[in-house]
C-alpha cells in the first residue's frame, strides 16, 4: 500500500479557505498528483468548489510540483513520491 | 536599502540598543537614521528658521563642525525617503511605535509588525543580524543608479521606466491600499527569466524589474521596471513586453482593500 507526505504550499483565498499556508497532507489512495489533491480536499472539504468540478480540477488553478507547472492530463497521469511539495494557486494578478 | 526599526517604553534603553546596531551595521555599508524626537531641533524664531518660515523648501544650517538640514516634514516616511535618496544601505528608524515598519521590540511594548524582541542585552551582532534579514526596499532611483553603473551603458541611447502604482479611483469604487501576496521562490525565478528573456533581444542593454509584496497604500507603487535600450523603438517593445510577462507569469497575488469591502482581484475576474 501505498503511504506518502505530500507538502502542500496554498496561496491567496485557497491559502485563506484552508487557514493555512504550507499543509502536510498523508496519501494513500494513489499515487498520482490527482490523488494528492484530492487527499487535500478530503481534509479541507472547503476548499473543493474552489477547485473542483465535475470530478476535474477547474481550469484556473495552477499546479506546481517541485517549482515545475503541471497541466492538463498530467495531472491525472504524472506521479509523486514522498517529500514531493505541490503548489497550487488561481490565476496570478500582480503587477 | 533596508529598514528596522527600534520601539520600547521610555528609558528603556532605545537609543542605546540604536549605538550599537549602527556600529555593528555600518560595518555592512553605509547607515543612516531617524530619530523621533518631541523636542524641537531648532528654536523657534532663531535666524536659522527664519529661513525656513520665509518660504525656502529646504534650510542648511552650519556650524563649524556640523551641518543640520530642516524641511517641512513631520512622518517617519518623508524622512525614510530622503535617506533612499541618499543612497544608504540601512536606515534604522528610533520610535515611530505606530508605524508599519519592522520593528526590534525592547521588553513587553505593543506594536505591529515587531520582527524580534530583546532586552538590554542584545548584542550589536544580534541586532544586526535582524536589520540584515529584512526585506531590501528598492526605489526606481535605485534601480536607475544600477543600470548605470552596467558597464555595457555606452551601447544605450535611451533608458525607460514603468512605474506601477495603486489606483485609487475606479468604477466609483475607492481604494484604501492592495495586499500583495508572492510565492517568492517561483516568483524570484520567473522575474529573471522575464528579464533575461528580454536582454537577449536586439538592442536591449539591460533590464531590471522590482515587484513589491504585502500592504501598499493608495496612490504609492507597486512595480518598477527599467529598461536600457540602443534606440527608443526597442525600448518601449521591452517596456510593454515586460509589464505584460509580469501579469501572466509572476505567481503574485492582490487584494483591494476599498472603502465597502475586501476582495482577490483575481476572484473578480473568473
Amino acid at each position: 500500500m501505498i503511504f506518502m507526505m505530500i507538502r502542500f504550499r496554498l496561496f491567496a483565498n485557497f491559502r485563506e479557505a484552508a487557514k493555512q499556508k504550507d499543509v502536510d497532507v498523508a496519501v494513500s489512495g494513489g499515487n498520482t498528483i490527482s490523488d494528492a489533491i484530492k487527499a487535500l480536499l478530503a481534509r479541507y472539504p472547503a476548499m473543493e468548489p474552489m477547485m473542483f468540478q465535475d470530478g476535474r480540477l477547474k481550469q484556473y488553478v495552477n499546479v506546481l510540483l517541485n517549482g515545475q507547472t503541471v497541466k492538463g492530463e498530467q495531472i491525472a497521469s504524472m506521479t509523486v513520491k514522498d517529500g514531493d511539495e505541490i503548489a497550487l494557486f488561481p490565476p496570478v494578478s500582480g503587477g | 536599502m533596508k529598514v528596522i526599526s527600534v520601539v520600547g517604553y521610555k528609558k528603556t534603553g532605545k537609543t542605546t540598543l540604536v549605538e550599537r546596531l549602527v556600529s555593528e551595521l555600518k560595518k555592512h555599508g553605509t547607515v543612516g537614521t531617524v530619530k523621533h524626537s518631541r523636542d524641537e531641533i531648532l528654536p523657534y524664531g532663531g535666524d536659522t528658521d527664519r529661513h525656513l518660515d520665509s518660504g525656502a523648501a529646504v534650510t542648511i544650517g552650519v556650524t563649524p563642525t556640523r551641518s543640520i538640514k530642516i524641511f517641512r516634514n513631520t512622518d517617519v516616511n518623508g524622512a525614510l525617503r530622503e535617506l533612499a535618496f541618499e543612497g544608504v544601505d540601512f536606515a534604522v528608524v528610533e520610535g515611530f511605535k505606530e508605524s508599519g515598519l519592522p520593528k526590534i521590540a525592547i521588553g513587553d511594548v505593543e506594536a505591529q509588525n515587531i520582527v524580534a524582541r530583546v532586552d538590554i542585552s542584545a548584542t550589536g551582532g544580534q541586532l544586526a543580524a535582524i536589520a540584515m534579514a529584512q526585506p531590501e526596499q528598492v526605489t526606481l532611483f535605485d534601480l536607475l543608479a544600477k543600470v548605470r553603473r552596467n558597464p555595457e551603458i555606452r551601447k544605450a541611447g535611451a533608458i525607460g521606466t514603468f512605474t506601477g502604482i495603486v489606483r485609487e479611483i475606479a468604477k466609483g469604487e475607492t481604494t484604501k491600499a492592495l495586499e500583495f501576496e508572492s510565492f517568492e521562490a517561483v516568483a524570484k525565478e520567473r522575474i529573471a527569466k522575464i528579464e533575461s528573456d528580454l536582454k537577449a533581444m536586439e538592442g536591449i542593454v539591460d533590464v531590471l524589474i522590482h515587484h513589491k509584496t504585502g500592504r501598499i497604500e493608495a496612490g504609492d507603487d507597486i512595480v518598477y521596471i527599467v529598461v536600457a535600450a540602443g534606440h527608443r523603438q526597442e525600448l518601449f517593445v521591452a517596456l510593454r513586453e515586460a509589464i505584460e510577462r509580469i501579469k501572466e507569469e509572476v505567481p503574485i497575488w492582490k487584494k483591494e482593500l476599498t472603502v465597502s469591502g475586501e476582495y482577490w482581484v483575481h476572484d473578480e475576474e473568473h
